[in-house]
């Protein structure tokens, strides 16, 4: 089982939620959900340790046994792929971008001009400046893939 | 060692990804960066600037993995282009 990042492929994540052949949709709220269990266990006064222990390696066995899994920030989509007669199990790993994040730049539209085709020749100091751009945006890439 | 851990088609810069390093991409394998330009004549003015800039930054960071690498000598890169 191998996990792909996806990051910001919206599309991918929208083919794939529509896809017949999604077996299972695996959220962040899971991992609030565990997070509000593990504050009410640790602040409670009506446990001992060893009590606590147990609860926090029980909450931890039925979350495996649901299948659950605790990623932060994250979406993770498991889809089954039929090639011919093989069936390919992928699954996808999205990242969730926060608005105030260095990451959200990637979608302003002014980090993205550089994408569009010039319609006439340019010249050498509009090209490195697209260059530039280029190169910026996927700096800012390379640090979202982290 | 090329790195293998991310599809390098997702990028369109003409640039392969190696373990700790970049190279660059043959021009005849540059597919998804040609279309960004007018013509033939752009597409190689604008292969030889990175290749210039790739060639003029010979210090290749420390990071904490290889996109973190591959972040801060684009980052380099950045800044040589424009020279």
């Amino acid at each position: 089982m191998r996990h792909v990042p996806v990051f910001m492929k919206i599309v991918t994540c929208r083919l794939s939620l529509n896809n017949k052949q999604l077996r299972k949709v695996e959220y962040a709220g899971s991992a609030n959900a565990y997070k509000f269990l593990l504050t009410i266990v640790f602040n409670s006064t009506a446990y001992s340790v060893t009590i606590k222990t147990f609860l926090i390696w029980a909450m931890y066995f039925v979350l495996r046994l649901l299948k659950i899994k605790i990623v932060k920030n994250n979406m993770l989509i498991g889809e089954k792929m039929m090639l011919g007669p093989m069936s390919i199990e992928l699954n996808w790993q999205l990242v969730k971008i926060h608005t105030d994040s260095p990451a959200a730049l990637l979608y302003v539209p002014e980090n993205n001009l550089w994408r569009i085709k010039p319609s006439q020749a340019e010249s050498d100091e509009n090209m490195k400046k697209r260059l530039f751009s280029m190169l910026h945006y996927h700096a800012i890439y390379f640090r979202l893939y982290r | 060692m090329k790195a293998d851990f991310f599809s390098p088609k997702q990028v369109v810069l003409p640039v392969k990804y190696f373990r700790h390093g970049v190279g660059m991409r043959e021009k005849d394998m540059a597919d998804n960066f040609k279309p960004l330009f007018f013509n033939n004549d752009d597409f190689d003015k604008a292969y030889r600037f990175i290749e210039q800039a790739l060639k003029s930054e010979k210090r290749y960071p420390n990071g904490k993995d290889f996109t973190d690498e591959y972040a801060k000598y684009f980052v380099q890169l950045e800044k040589a282009v424009l020279k």
